[in-house]
C-alpha cells in the first residue's frame, strides 16, 4: 500500500502524561529513532521522550497514537533530525500529526485484596517463567532493602543501564519491582515507602540509561505500562492463577528479553514481598469472616 | 594495536539481541575483543574497563561499538557486524518490538507487507476457503494445495478470480511451476517456450518430464485443480490460465493436460482456445482419445519438433506363465492412463479409482482378476502422507503380491521432483528384488515394470534410479504409456 502522503495532517491520541509537552509552546525535539511503527522524539530533558506510534505498535503509555498502521506511514525523518513539537501537533516534513482527543494508558490498579495465599500462587506461576535468575535476585534483594527501610540507591545504580539494548535488562527488571511495589506495596506496612524510595532512586540515576528507558521507568512509577503488562501485574495482585497464566505469554513475547527481564523483576520483587504479606496476614486475618460469627 | 571505537545513532535494539552481535563481531578473524551496547553509564564504564578510549560526546542513546584488533580485524569485525545487524533486521528483531511492525497475522497482511504476487495457501480444508478468498481480494494469485474444498466454494473462489484477472490453482492442485519456481511436487526441468495447464498433478509431471526428455523447456507449468474440467466448475480455471499464457511473452505453444474431462467443457475450451495467438494442445485422457505419450508426440510434430526415442532401461524378461496385471500406483492419473491403454486388451480393470462404478474394488483392494490401484487415492491417505512421501503401505502391498499366484506382472510406478521422496529408487528396486525372489521361491517368474517420471536435474537423479530399478530386474521406462504396454506384453498369451 503506497504510504499516506496526500493528506497534511494525521489524526492522533495524545497520552495524559505527555499532554502538557504536546500541547505546550512549540518546541524543537530531536528524532532519537525512527521505525515503521514508532519515531521517538526526545523533548530535551534526559527521560523526556515522547513515541509518536502508529496503530500497530507496541501501545507505551507515553506515545502520541495514530490510526494509521506503520504500513501506511512514512515519517520522512531520520535519527539526528529536529522536528518541532507543540501547540497540540508534532511538525513532521509535509505533514503535521495533531493530537485530536486524549487516550488512557494502562494503570496498574493500587491494594489488591487478594489473600496472600492467592498472590503466591500466581508468584509462583511468574517464576516458572523462562527468565533471569540474577536478575530476580537482584530484584528481590532491592525490594527487600525497600520494605526494610535501608538504603536501595546502591543497588538501583546496579540495574539501571545494566545491559546491552534499547531497555535495558535491569530497567526491565526495575520497571517490574516498581510495578510489584504498586499493585501490593499497599497491602504491607512499608510498601508505599519502599516504592517512593526505589522511585525516587530511579528517578535520580536516569541519567545512566537511554532516554526512551528513562522515561518508561518514570511512567512505571506511576504505575503505567504497556496494556500487557498492566494486565499480568493486576491479575498477580488478584491472584487468579489461570488469568495469570493467560497473560504471561504475551509479556514474555515484548521484545527479544524485554518482556522476560520486566517478569524477572517482577517475581523477585514478589519473592521479598510475600513472607511480609504472609505476617501481615496472621492467623486472624486468614479466618473466614462467618467463622467470627459463629 | 589499534582499537576502533564508533557510536551510531538511532540504532537500537534490546539486549539480548546486542549480546548475540557482540559474541558474531568479537568472533570475527583477527578480533580480540568486542563490544557492541547501547553507551549506558554501566556499558560505558565495561568497555573503558576493556582498555578503549570512549569519545567525549557519547551518549546513553548512542549504540557504541568497539573492535580490538588490527585494520582487517576492524575490518572484519565491522562486517560482521552490518551482517548481523541485518540478519536481525531481517529476522523482524530488530527494537524488540519498541519500532519495527510487527509479523503479519493474517495472509492478507503478508501480501501487503510482501507485496507478493502469489499466495501457497496448504491449511485444512474447511479453512482454505477464507484463506484464498483472502489472497484474491488482495489481487494476487493462489496456488490452493488443500483438499476437502467443496465444489460450490471452488467455484465461489474461481469465479472471485476471473472478476480480480487473477488465477486460483487447485484446490487440490499438488504440482506448479512458475518462472522456474518449483511448487509441491514438480520437477527439475529446463527453461522453455511451453507452457502447461495441468488439472492432473502426476500428468503434468509426466508431460513435463517428456518435454524435458525431448529437449524442450516449460514456462509455466499452472495447475488448475483435478475436478476443473468437470461440468460443476466448468475449465474457470484452465480459461484463466489459458488468457494468462497467451499473454506470456515467453510461451509460444500450450499443453492441457487432464485427467478425463466433461465432453461439452473440453468443447467450449476448446472452441476458446482457437482464438489465442499460441497454439493448444490437448492432452487429455479418456476412452478413445490419445494416451498422454501419444498427446505430446502429436503436440510436438505440430510445433515443428523432432519427436525422440522416449528412455528406457529395459531387461530381459521371460513372460509370466500366469496371472493378472497389478498396477501399483502413487500418480492417479498415471493410473489412469494406465487402465486407459489396457482396458483396450484386458477389458475392466478392477481399482479404487476405477473407469467405472462396477469396477471398483472392496475394502480389502483384493481381486484375483486385473487390478490397478492409485496409493495416492484420498481414502488411503488418511492419516499417513502421500506415497511419493511414504511408500510404506505400497511396499506392503509389492510384498504381498510376490506372494500372490494371481499376480502375473507388477506394473509400479515411480515419481521423482521437489517435494517426493529423497532416496525412493533404492527402497523400490529393493523391495522390487526381494518380490522377484518371493516368486521365484515359488516357481514362478514375476516380470516387474517401472514408470519413471524424472529428470536428471531432479534431486534424486533420473539415470541413477533408472540404473537402481534396472538392477534389480525391472525395466524402466520414462513413458508411463509405453511402461504399460510393455507390461501388457508380458502377461500371459491368453491374457492378451
Amino acid at each position: 500500500m503506497a504510504p499516506a502522503r496526500a493528506s497534511t495532517s494525521w489524526p492522533a491520541a495524545c497520552s495524559p502524561l505527555l499532554e502538557r509537552e504536546v500541547a505546550g509552546e512549540p518546541r524543537r525535539a530531536r528524532v532519537l529513532a525512527a521505525f515503521p511503527t514508532a519515531l521517538y522524539l526526545h523533548l530535551g530533558r534526559h527521560d523526556l521522550v515522547l513515541p509518536v506510534l502508529t496503530g500497530d505498535a507496541l501501545l507505551l503509555p507515553t506515545g502520541l497514537r495514530l490510526a494509521l498502521a506503520s504500513a501506511e506511514v512514512e515519517w520522512g525523518v531520520q535519527a539526528g533530525h529536529d522536528v518541532l513539537v507543540g501547540d497540540g501537533r508534532v511538525r513532521l516534513p509535509g505533514r503535521d500529526v495533531v493530537s485530536v482527543r486524549p487516550w488512557r494508558p494502562a494503570r496498574v490498579t493500587r491494594a489488591s485484596s487478594a489473600p496472600f495465599a492467592s498472590i503466591a500462587g500466581a508468584a509462583h506461576i511468574l517464576g516458572q517463567a523462562d527468565s533471569s535468575a540474577v536478575l530476580r535476585e537482584l530484584a528481590a534483594d532491592l525490594t527487600a532493602a525497600g520494605l526494610d527501610g535501608r538504603r536501595v540507591g546502591r543497588r538501583v545504580g546496579a540495574l539501571v543501564g545494566a545491559g546491552a539494548g534499547l531497555t535495558p535488562s535491569g530497567d526491565d527488571a526495575l520497571c517490574g519491582v516498581l510495578l510489584a511495589l504498586r499493585a501490593v506495596g499497599g497491602r504491607v506496612p512499608s510498601g508505599d515507602d519502599a516504592a517512593g524510595a526505589v522511585a525516587a532512586s530511579v528517578r535520580r540515576a536516569s541519567a545512566a540509561t537511554t532516554s526512551l528507558s528513562a522515561s518508561l521507568l518514570s511512567a512505571a512509577s506511576e504505575g503505567y505500562a504497556v496494556p500487557e503488562v498492566v494486565r499480568l501485574v493486576d491479575e498477580v495482585a488478584r491472584g487468579d492463577t489461570s488469568a495469570v497464566t493467560e497473560a504471561l505469554a504475551p509479556v514474555l513475547g515484548i521484545g527479544h528479553s524485554s518482556g522476560a527481564d520486566l517478569v524477572a523483576g517482577l517475581a523477585g520483587a514478589l519473592d521479598a514481598l510475600i513472607p511480609v504479606l504472609a505476617q501481615d496476614a496472621g492467623p486472624h486475618h486468614t479466618e473466614p469472616e462467618g467463622a467470627r460469627r459463629a | 594495536m589499534p582499537d576502533h571505537v564508533e557510536l551510531r545513532r538511532g540504532a537500537y535494539y534490546d539486549s539480548v539481541s546486542l549480546m548475540q552481535v557482540s559474541r558474531k563481531v568479537a568472533s570475527a578473524p583477527g578480533v580480540e575483543a568486542a563490544q557492541v551496547a547501547m553507551a549506558t553509564d554501566l556499558n560505558t564504564d565495561v568497555i573503558r574497563g576493556m582498555g578503549f578510549a570512549i569519545p567525549d560526546e557519547v551518549s546513553p542513546n548512542d549504540l557504541i561499538v568497539a573492535i580490538r584488533g588490527d585494520g582487517d580485524a576492524v575490518a572484519a569485525g565491522t562486517a560482521a557486524l552490518d551482517a548481523a545487524l541485518a540478519e536481525l533486521k531481517a529476522a523482524g528483531s530488530h527494537a524488540g518490538g519498541f519500532g519495527e511492525a510487527p509479523a503479519r497475522r493474517t495472509l492478507g497482511g503478508a501480501i501487503s507487507a510482501s507485496e507478493a504476487n502469489l499466495a501457497l495457501v496448504s491449511v485444512p480444508g474447511q479453512h482454505a476457503t477464507v484463506e484464498a478468498l483472502d489472497a484474491i481480494h488482495r489481487g494476487v494469485s493462489v496456488m490452493l494445495f488443500s483438499d476437502n474444498v467443496t465444489v460450490e466454494d471452488e467455484v465461489r473462489l474461481k469465479d472471485a478470480a476471473a472478476a480480480a484477472d487473477v488465477l486460483v490453482m487447485g484446490p487440490d492442485c499438488g504440482t506448479a511451476v512458475v518462472s522456474g519456481a518449483a511448487l509441491g511436487f514438480a520437477n527439475a526441468v529446463q527453461a522453455g517456450e511451453v507452457g502447461i495447464v495441468a488439472a492432473s498433478g502426476t500428468g503434468a509431471q509426466q508431460v513435463m518430464c517428456l518435454l524435458d526428455a525431448a529437449g524442450i523447456g516449460v514456462s509455466h507449468c499452472l495447475g488448475v485443480g483435478g475436478r476443473d474440467l468437470s461440468t460443476a466448475v466448468a475449465g474457470r480455471s484452465t480459461r484463466q490460465a489459458l488468457a494468462a499464457l497467451a499473454a506470456d511473452e515467453a510461451t509460444t505453444s500450450v499443453v492441457v493436460v487432464s485427467k478425463p474431462p466433461a465432453e461439452e467443457v473440453l468443447a467450449d475450451l476448446q472452441a476458446y482456445a482457437a482464438g489465442l495467438r499460441v497454439p493448444v494442445h490437448w492432452a487429455t485422457l479418456g476412452a478413445g482419445r490419445p494416451d498422454l505419450t501419444a498427446a505430446l508426440e502429436e503436440a510436438l510434430r505440430a510445433d515443428g519438433h523432432d519427436v525422440p526415442q522416449w528412455p528406457s532401461w529395459t531387461v530381459d524378461q521371460a513372460p509370466a506363465a500366469s496371472g493378472s496385471l497389478r498396477g501399483l500406483f502413487c500418480g492417479g492419473t498415471l493410473a489412469d492412463e494406465a487402465m486407459l491403454i489396457a482396458a483396450g486388451d484386458l477389458g475392466g480393470i478392477r481399482s479404487n479409482i476405477p473407469l467405472s462404478p462396477e469396477l471398483a474394488l472392496g475394502p480389502d483392494l483384493r481381486d484375483d482378476g486385473h487390478v490397478v490401484i492409485d496409493f495416492g487415492d484420498d481414502g488411503l491417505t488418511q492419516g499417513r502422507a502421500h506415497p511419493m512421501i511414504d511408500p510404506s503401505l505400497r511396499l506392503e502391498r509389492i510384498a504381498a503380491e510376490a506372494k500372490d499366484d494371481t499376480c502375473g506382472v507388477l506394473l509400479l510406478d515411480l515419481v521423482l521432483g521437489y517435494g517426493a521422496h529423497q532416496d525412493p529408487a533404492d527402497e523400490l528396486a529393493e523391495a522390487i528384488l526381494e518380490a522377484r525372489t518371493t516368486a521365484a521361491g515359488s516357481g514362478r517368474e514375476l516380470p516387474v515394470v517401472v514408470s519413471l517420471t524424472g529428470t536428471e536435474r531432479d534431486p534424486q537423479g533420473l539415470q541413477r534410479c533408472a540404473t537402481a530399478l534396472q538392477q534389480a530386474g525391472a525395466s524402466v521406462f520414462l513413458s508411463n504409456a509405453q511402461a504399460t504396454r510393455h507390461a501388457l506384453s508380458l502377461l500371459p498369451a491368453q491374457e492378451n
